[in-house]
């Protein structure tokens, strides 16, 4: 009895707020209409001012409310075209800017892309591994700098340097060895220059090995100089890769000739420096600076 | 239950249900389009029709007419309509605030301690400008799930454990009711300044705080100077989470699913062995911006000093870098 009771007034109040909520509102072909004016205002608005998504989402809405809008179709097919070419000249543009090594004007392309079609998957993974890239050198960078400011403090104790530098040396750290090296006051003792001619030698090696010759020979010098020998058998490994960066220098000079004739002059004077015994380019470097002479020749009699 | 009482209880659900969700004008695949009823407002459609009343931006973003007056048709996104949260005005970024201490005097006895009523200040100004405080919990489906950052956004944190977090943060957290993480070191727990097992067990119960790792011992997860072989290091970080892991199944029920790191300090090395543990997130305390694409193991996060003012802290949480994105 309780029970039929108080569902009849549960009913009575569901109906009640059922009225309620109808009573005053619009009529729907009202709301509709208005929605779509709205809708259509804001998406040709949005269109204008160049936010191609938006806009395109506010056309959607309308065909889903009136799927033969004719408007409303061809205004989404045209967007889908506009950002479908936006998307290629910015992905076009965002490759131009990495390749030569501008990752941040790269970055700024890709959320282009992104602007133009959210959850782009190539943008989003390009930027997701930029972003990675630089919170990892930040750490790099923290930890290193932390790292020196607690060898400063191991410096501090009487005879720590030493010891710092034999365990960095124990576990490869070769760089740590000369960072800490180089600030011992005075000469360092045999074993430590021993410890540091080892790891420029070591440095060198990989240097080599990435092709980084510059780094290379400039280690293989400060090897050579941390703890001077007779007849160093470093002495040749220094004098062939000066004969290698001479013969690189030349090729880059060969290369730059006819384009950027000021670049392929440093060019040809990097090869005879690293090399004063490479002819050929002391004959390219001399006809490379006349025909500057006589361009410029050329230039002032124009005048 | 005789019969007619059955008719009338299935009337009487058609129209509770009837009146809770008022039928689509028209949907299809990506929307859904409902009048508004009295008394409704995009905050109540997003509650209604997207489960959170958080995502009432996204309901506002995709209408022309925000009056949200009682009859007006009002589009609803099935699914989020930018994800990555780059618009081509600029992109929204999410906020991370870290603290440590905090106490009820009038001043801060050192610069990490925050005083009561300079945080309940801090609280207030989220409140009152309708900023939408996230969990890690939140910070994760934005990450891992293709969630956009919501439209004034921040997240809270609270590194290290100490017991001014139960007496003074705590009760400011509560009067707002503003969701925290916690970063507690295990080994600090139950010390003299420390919180007890038993606090964060109520802390955590409350729903509010998320109680999460900030390592066993405080070292830095970084390679030290003193880690002679690379094995050496992995197992010094190894020990780390398996230590904190255990007290945390121990006390809390639970392992950690996310990480912030002793000062900071992280590496390749460390991100990958607490990745390898299940850790979800994990995050620095190199200031910086989050966005969608950042990366889940090294997020940034913003130090709130004792002598950050009012203005500063607007700053700090401000979530939109404008850019010209045409």
């Amino acid at each position: 009895m309780l029970m039929g009771q108080l569902i009849r007034s549960l009913l009575a109040l569901a109906l009640c707020a059922l009225l309620a909520s109808c009573v005053g509102l619009p009529p729907v072909q009202e709301s509709m209409d208005e929605f779509v004016r709205q809708q259509k205002t804001s998406a040709r608005s949005l269109h204008e001012g160049g936010q191609l998504a938006a806009s395109r989402s506010q056309w959607l809405t309308v065909l889903t409310l009136q799927p033969a809008d004719d408007e409303a179709q061809q205004a989404v097919a045209k967007l889908d075209s506009a950002i479908a070419k936006r998307v290629a000249q910015c992905l076009r543009s965002a490759e131009l800017a990495y390749g030569r090594g501008d990752s941040r004007g790269g970055d700024t392309w890709m959320l282009k892309v992104l602007a133009a079609q959210p959850a782009h998957p190539v943008a989003l993974a390009q930027l997701q591994r930029s972003q990675s890239a630089i919170s990892q050198a930040q750490q790099r960078d923290k930890s290193v700098a932390e790292n020196r400011q607690l060898l400063a403090r191991v410096q501090a104790a009487p005879g720590g340097v030493n010891e710092q530098i034999k365990a960095y040396y124990r576990r490869g750290a070769y760089a740590e060895v000369l960072s800490a090296g180089g600030r011992i006051s005075g000469q360092p003792g045999p074993e430590i220059a021993q410890l540091m001619r080892q790891s420029n030698i070591a440095l060198a090696d990989g240097a080599e090995k990435n092709g980084e010759l510059l780094r290379a020979l400039a280690h293989v010098q400060a090897a050579i100089t941390s703890q001077p020998r007779e007849q160093d058998p470093l002495l040749s490994r220094s004098v062939t890769l000066s004969g290698q960066l001479s013969k690189q220098f030349y090729q880059e000079g060969l290369a730059l000739m006819s384009g950027d004739l000021s670049a392929a002059i440093v060019a040809l004077e990097q090869s005879v420096f690293y090399n004063p015994y490479n002819n050929t380019a002391k004959r390219k470097l001399m006809q490379a600076r006349k025909l500057e002479e006589n361009l410029a020749k050329i230039r002032s009699a124009g005048r | 239950m005789p019969r007619t009482k059955k008719r009338v209880l299935a009337v009487a659900l058609l129209l509770a249900t009837a009146i809770a969700r008022a039928a689509p004008v028209a949907q299809d695949e990506r929307f859904v389009l409902v009048r508004l009823q009295p008394g409704q407002g995009f905050a109540e459609l997003a509650q209604e029709w997207l489960g959170d009343a958080g995502s009432a931006w996204q309901i506002a973003e995709l209408n022309a007419n925000h009056a949200q007056s009682a009859g007006q048709l009002v589009a609803i996104p099935r699914q989020p309509l930018n994800a990555t949260s780059v618009y081509a005005n600029g992109y929204r970024v999410l906020p991370i605030l870290c603290y440590h201490q905090f106490t009820n005097d009038d001043r801060a006895s050192h610069p990490l301690e925050v005083t009561a009523s300079a945080f309940a200040a801090q609280m207030d100004y989220l409140v009152s400008n309708n900023f939408q405080v996230l969990s890690f919990a939140d910070l994760e489906k934005i990450l891992t799930e293709g969630r956009p950052i919501p439209d004034k956004a921040v997240v809270i944190t609270i590194d290290d454990g100490y017991r001014s977090v139960y007496d003074v943060a705590w009760p400011v957290l509560q009067r707002f009711n503003i969701p925290a993480t916690l970063f507690i070191y295990t080994d600090f727990i139950g010390g003299s300044k420390a919180l007890s097992w038993q606090q964060m067990q109520v802390m955590a119960r409350s729903g509010l705080i998320e109680i999460q790792s900030h390592g066993k011992s405080h070292t830095s997860l970084s390679r030290l100077p003193g880690d002679k072989t690379a094995a050496a290091y992995s197992s010094r970080v190894q020990a780390e989470i398996d230590g904190s892991d255990r007290a945390f199944r121990k006390h809390l029920g639970a392992s950690p699913q996310y990480l912030s790191y002793p000062y900071g300090n992280s590496s390749k090395t460390a991100s990958e062995l607490y990745a390898r543990a299940g850790y979800e997130l994990a995050a620095t305390v190199t200031r910086g911006d989050n966005t969608v694409y950042s990366d889940p193991y090294l997020l940034h996060r913003t130090m709130i000093y004792d002598s950050h003012d009012l203005s500063n802290f607007a700053d700090f949480v401000r979530g939109f870098r404008k850019k010209n994105l045409q």
